[in-house]
C-alpha cells in the first residue's frame, strides 16, 4: 500500500545523486523526512535534524531536492468544515457522447469539485463536490454540473460523517 | 460544532502557506508587511483551532501505476456501522472514510499500485473486519484533478499533530 515504503521499489536513479533529476531514488533519510513532515510540516530543520538522525545542512539538502524534483510539496491543507463547507458528495457520473476525460476535464474547472477521476467501475466518473449547505449542493449539481456537456446522469452520495480525509498522495 | 471567525489576514495566510508551507514567519510576515509576532500568533491561531494543517504530500508520480479505490461498504446492520467505519479510519492505507447517506453505508478510499495490492487488501484487511457485509469497487485510474489543500482535521482517529512550530 501507498505507506511510503513503496517508492524504494522504483528503479534506476541513483541513491545519492546530487542532480534535481526526478527519477532519484528515495533512501531512508528522504523517507524519514517525508514521514516526520507528514505528521508535521512546520517543524523546524533542527528538530527536524535531530528526529531523522542526520545534521541539519544535509536536511535541508534533502528538502530542497525533494522540493525541486517536484517529488514532495508541504502545503496548508484546509479543514472543509472550518472554512464553512458542510457538505461534501460523492458523485458517480455517467458520461454520453463525449469522453470521461473530456468531461472530466470541464468538471475539474469548477472550484467546489475537489477530486476528478476517470472510473473503472459503474460510472465513467467518480468526483467529490463540497458545498456550503445542502442548497449549495443542489445548485453545483442541479445547475452547473448537470449543464456540463457530455454529462448524463448523476449519482451523488452525501458523507454523513467523515471521519478521515487526510490525503499524503496528490498528482503535484 | 465550534468555529473561529476567519478574517482576511487568515485567508491571505491560509493561501499563501497552500503554495508552499516551509516558508519562514518572517518571510511571510515581509510579505504582507507585518511582524514574525503577527504571523506567528495567526498560524498558532489557525493551527490550534484546527482550521488548517501543515503536511508533506507526496507526488504520485512516485508510484508505479496508481489506482484510487473507491470502496462502497454495506454494512451487516445499521448498528454495525459506525464502528466499522471507526476501524476503517484506524487503517493507514485509508486516506478517506466518511459514513454515507446514499450508495453504500461507508466510503473508504486508498490508494494502490495494481490490482493484486487491491485484491490482497480486501481480502487480507477488509473482508475481515466485523461488520462488513459487502465491498464494491470503482478504481480512480487517470487522477485528472485532486485539490490536495483540502482535507478534515477529525480529532478522534487522526493522530495528534506536534505543535511545535519553525521559527
Amino acid at each position: 500500500m501507498a505507506d511510503g515504503s513503496e517508492t524504494e521499489r522504483k528503479a534506476g536513479g541513483r541513491a545519492n545523486g546530487r542532480d534535481e533529476d526526478a527519477d532519484f531514488t528515495l533512501d531512508r533519510i528522504d523517507e524519514k523526512i517525508i514521514a516526520t513532515l507528514r505528521q508535521s510540516g512546520r517543524i523546524a530543520n533542527r528538530d527536524l535534524a535531530r528526529i531523522v538522525e542526520v545534521n541539519e545542512a544535509t536536511v535541508r539538502t534533502r528538502l530542497r531536492r525533494l522540493e525541486e524534483s517536484n517529488t514532495v510539496r508541504v502545503v496548508a491543507m484546509r479543514d472543509f468544515n472550518a472554512m464553512g463547507f458542510d457538505a461534501l458528495s460523492a458523485v458517480g457520473v455517467q458520461v454520453k457522447g463525449r469522453t470521461a476525460a473530456d468531461v472530466g476535464a470541464d468538471l475539474a474547472k469548477l472550484d467546489a469539485v475537489v477530486t476528478v477521476s476517470v472510473a473503472i467501475g459503474t460510472y465513467d466518473l467518480e468526483i467529490q463536490v463540497i458545498a456550503r449547505d445542502l442548497s449549495d449542493l443542489d445548485r453545483i449539481l442541479t445547475h452547473e454540473i448537470a449543464h456540463v456537456p457530455g454529462v448524463e446522469r448523476l449519482f451523488p452520495g452525501l458523507a454523513l460523517k467523515v471521519l478521515k480525509y487526510n490525503p499524503e498522495w496528490s498528482p503535484l | 460544532m465550534s468555529r473561529i471567525t476567519l478574517d482576511e489576514l487568515d485567508h491571505q495566510i491560509i493561501e499563501r502557506l497552500g503554495k508552499d508551507a516551509r516558508v519562514s514567519n518572517r518571510e511571510i510576515g515581509r510579505e504582507f508587511g507585518l511582524t514574525e509576532g503577527t504571523i506567528r500568533s495567526r498560524l498558532k491561531r489557525l493551527l490550534d483551532n484546527k482550521v488548517i494543517r501543515v503536511a508533506a504530500i507526496t507526488n504520485t508520480k512516485r508510484l508505479v501505476n496508481p489506482i484510487l479505490a473507491y470502496l462502497w461498504i454495506e454494512a451487516d446492520t445499521a448498528g454495525h456501522i459506525e464502528g466499522l467505519a471507526s476501524t476503517l479510519a484506524k487503517l493507514p492505507e485509508i486516506t478517506f472514510v466518511a459514513t454515507m447517506l446514499g450508495r453504500a453505508d461507508v466510503l473508504a478510499m486508498t490508494l494502490v499500485e495494481n490490482g493484486n495490492q487491491l485484491t490482497e487488501f480486501l481480502h487480507q484487511t477488509i473482508d475481515k473486519i466485523d461488520g462488513v457485509r459487502r465491498v464494491r469497487y470503482s478504481l480512480g485510474q487517470n487522477f485528472i484533478k485532486h485539490d490536495f489543500r483540502w482535507c478534515a482535521l477529525v480529532e478522534e482517529n487522526g493522530e495528534r499533530l506536534v505543535a511545535e512550530d519553525m521559527d
